[in-house]
């Protein structure tokens, strides 16, 4: 017992130390940088909804769905933010991340078990104009290192939420808990998607 | 079980070499200038992101085609970072996008495929430790720095990739019975592939 608290402490102070040497060393920027690039996903309702659905998506299409769909998500949504940085155009970005929230939160809702193959091809397309919309908007005076890291945690974040409230469908009442997510979901995509939000 | 120690105190001691950058950087001062090269080397390694996330990649895709197989890569990690040492001034130009390239890929092959052919793993390890050395040496001419920054550098480049691997073994390790420790490697693959896309995207703007 011993040994593992004295383990653990060993590994919590250098990480501690190495934290402000991150900071320190990359000079003015890193924390504007990843502060920005962590809070653009998450306070956009529009993405939030979209992020934490394919988590919840997951959950009903189990195993390995449920943790594949995170990992499609960031990569496709990554290079849909490469895209969006280098300046090639995409048409109806908005209409595709307010669309995205309705069509996730349906699948939510109906509890669709989709081939794997469909899922991921599906999260993937929706990935691109999510991505494409914040490498539009990526703010240049930033560090854009420190954007990258912070954008991708956010994003991963919001996926392990959806996740983790996913794991309810183990239950009846969660179940139906989970499916009303989803129309909540699908409720403000379609909100964003006519323009009242 | 020792394998695993031996991969823990490797990572530890990583953390802690860069951790008493910090106090050192305030409490010493004559006399201490071959130490402070040595960390100036491995910090251009281990705290420039291009670098740092090829080598995590490295790291991780390691553990995932064999567990302890760590141990079985650094030999030719080592070659190849000497190898970059030494061929550093012949480094072309488009060493860093390639670098970015190399480590996208093998994060993102890491976060995909279940398993992993030996032959591709030590391919991208070699690339992944020759070009690391040319992005650190970049713009600088043969022998014009001090031995101990050449020392920090390619013992940096080790770390990287062993903090990488050591992390990710134990995980496995410690929950290796749970599907989901995998996975997680997985995940945090695809999130330094996500990074990395990102960061090549950044090269253009």
């Amino acid at each position: 017992m011993k040994t593992k608290l004295a383990t653990q402490t060993c590994i919590a102070i250098p990480l501690l130390l190495l934290s402000s040497l991150v900071a320190a060393h990359t000079g003015e920027g890193i924390n504007s940088g990843f502060a920005s690039g962590f809070w653009h996903p998450i306070l956009g309702w529009d993405h939030v909804v979209a992020m934490v659905a394919v988590g919840l998506w997951g959950a009903f299409l189990g195993a390995p769905a449920i943790w594949l769909l995170p990992v499609v998500f960031p990569l496709v949504m990554a290079i849909g933010g490469a895209l969006g940085m280098i300046g090639v155009p995409l048409p109806a970005v908005e209409t595709g991340i307010a669309l995205s929230g309705v069509v996730l939160g349906l699948l939510v809702v109906f509890a669709v078990r989709a081939p794997l193959w469909v899922a991921a091809i599906i999260v993937g397309v929706f990935a691109i104009f999510h991505g494409h919309a914040h490498g539009t908007e990526f703010p240049t005076e930033f560090n854009a290192y420190g954007y990258a890291v912070g954008f991708v945690i956010g994003t991963g974040l919001m996926h392990l939420i959806g996740i983790a409230i996913g794991f309810l469908t183990r239950t009846d009442i969660g179940t139906y808990i989970v499916r009303a997510s989803g129309a909540v979901i699908a409720a403000v995509g379609a909100a964003f998607l006519f323009g009242f939000a | 079980m020792k394998m695993t120690a031996n991969l823990n105190r490797a990572a530890l001691f990583g953390l802690l070499t860069l951790a008493s950058f910090s106090s050192h950087a305030h409490s010493f001062g004559a006399g201490t200038d071959a130490f402070q090269a040595f960390v100036e080397g491995a910090r251009v390694m281990l705290f420039e992101p291009i670098t740092l996330f090829a080598g995590l990649s490295a790291g991780l895709m390691i553990t995932l085609w064999r567990s302890g197989g760590m141990l079985v890569a650094w030999p030719a990690l080592i070659v190849a970072t000497l190898v970059g040492f030494l061929a550093a001034t012949l480094a072309p130009e488009w060493a860093k996008m390639a670098l970015i390239v190399v480590g996208t890929l093998t994060a993102a092959l890491a976060a995909v495929l279940q398993s992993h052919k030996q032959a591709a793993v030590m391919l991208l390890v070699v690339l992944t430790g020759v070009l690391s050395l040319f992005v650190a040496l970049e713009g600088h001419a043969w022998m014009e720095l001090t031995a101990a920054i050449y020392v920090g550098l390619i013992l940096g480049g080790q770390f990287s990739v062993v903090i990488g691997a050591a992390l990710a073994q134990m995980l496995l390790e410690k929950f290796g019975t749970a599907a989901w420790s995998r996975i997680g490697i997985r995940v945090a693959a695809s999130w330094l592939a996500a990074m990395q896309i990102l960061i090549l995207a950044f090269q253009f703007v």
